[in-house]
């Protein structure tokens, strides 16, 4: 993973256009996919949403701790963005970066960088769907047994 | 709303229901069923639903930030999930939740644990004196009357007679710097699917009541709608419409619903 970052950072160029551009498309698929959000992730909050994103891959790109992508995947999951959103966001990203870069040399280091990316964004936030989703049973489970056990 | 069905996991519940539709985990097979035909019928409706929801921590913040409240009394709560208004009121706010759903309050004192402010009591929203005056609350509101109470998503589940007999109430009992926020459902109900869907809630045991604005407006009298007016969930979100040209037929107003902070008249 370091020997393919090392690689990648020398043919990886993301340029504050191209960093607008990527931006604009996470935007769009985001809002396609807006109403798979749940309750903390409201319409006005994609456009940041779409912007950190922009910010965390940047910096990804550049030193490639995919630690921090994993726990930001979790957070999202966490706060209700739809899966939905979070699968078209990464086919957004991957499909964004490529079309910029895939006229450069040696670009396929950096693709892989992008599906490292990718991955590690869509581990964390399945794992912490998946825990959420374990609570919600446990809670339902608990509630109902104290509410039969009271009435 | 919820019905005697509630601990009665094999019957379909509309809070559960209603949960599944949001994309929540409190709901059984049953549940989903319904849930499903429902939404077969009024495809349009998850939508609506995360629409109007999604205002709770807008509530939340222009109640306690902008008009200094630092009590909340919300009626009909549902899941005190990580939306919902504690997670953004101003710090020292009072937030007392309620819903007639024994499971949803005991699945709600559990989600807060001990979130420090934040109540949660089984009560009816119809009857908001009572409740307001039983020890527990007044414990908590040491009879403060300058409160803001919230009715968000529960219009459908009501007479006219009862949101009248709430807002009269509530009229009475606060003082004139008292808010309070209400969600309006409208609906054409006359339509084919309109049927279908009144009767699949009759089976769960939940009436259904849609009405147009001027409707809700002589409902809430002596109350009236502050300068922000009656906002559509369009405008409150900035989005466009989620609805097709063939949903609009179920919407003669031409909006899925409004959300208003009510005040005092002059």
């Amino acid at each position: 993973m370091l020997a393919q970052h090392d690689q990648a950072v020398e043919t990886v160029s993301l340029s504050s256009e191209d960093q607008a551009v990527l931006a604009g498309k996470l935007l769009q698929a985001m809002r396609e996919h807006m109403y798979s959000n749940r309750m903390q992730v409201p319409p006005r909050r994609i456009k940041e949403l779409a912007e950190n994103e922009i910010a965390l891959i940047v910096d990804f790109l550049d030193k490639g701790e995919s630690q921090i992508i994993n726990e930001h995947g979790m957070t999202l999951a966490r706060e209700g963005l739809g899966q939905k959103s979070i699968v078209a966001m990464a086919s957004a990203f991957r499909l964004g970066v490529w079309k910029i870069i895939n006229q450069q040399p040696d670009f396929l280091p950096t693709m892989n960088l992008v599906e490292d990316y990718t991955n590690a964004l869509l581990n964390g936030y399945m794992t912490a769907y998946e825990e959420e989703q374990r609570r919600e049973q446990q809670r339902t489970h608990e509630a109902f047994v104290r509410t039969t056990t009271n009435s | 709303m919820p019905t005697k069905t509630i601990v009665d996991a094999s019957i379909p519940n509309a809070g559960r229901v209603y949960d599944y539709l949001l994309g929540g985990h409190h709901n059984f097979e049953i549940d989903r069923r319904a849930a499903e035909q429902v939404r077969l019928a009024t495809p349009f409706l998850p939508k609506l639903m995360r629409l109007f929801r999604w205002c709770l921590q807008d509530l939340a913040y222009e109640l306690t930030y902008v008009r200094g409240y630092d009590a909340i009394v919300d009626f009909a709560s549902g899941l005190p999930t990580a939306d919902h208004l504690h997670s953004a009121v101003a710090p020292g706010t009072t937030v007392i939740y309620s819903d007639r759903d024994p499971v949803c309050v005991e699945y709600g004192l559990e989600i807060l644990e001990n979130t420090p402010n934040v109540h949660y009591f089984q009560a009816d929203c119809r009857q908001p004196i009572d409740y307001l005056n039983r020890p527990e609350v007044q414990a908590l509101l040491k009879d403060k009357r300058r409160v803001a109470y919230i009715y968000w998503g529960i219009s459908m589940y009501l007479t006219d007679e009862e949101i009248h007999k709430i807002a009269q109430d509530l009229h009475d009992y606060s003082d004139d710097s008292s808010t309070m926020a209400f969600y309006l459902q409208p609906y054409n109900q006359n339509t084919e699917n309109g049927v279908q869907v009144r009767e699949l809630y009759k089976k769960m045991g939940d009436e259904l009541h849609f009405r147009t604005l001027p409707q809700f407006k002589e409902l809430f009298k002596p109350w009236v709608a502050d300068d922000l007016g009656y906002r559509t969930m369009e405008e409150w979100h900035g989005v466009e419409s989620p609805l097709t040209a063939e949903d609009m037929v179920w919407f003669p107003d031409g909006t899925v619903g409004w959300g208003v902070y009510l005040v005092k008249g002059k």
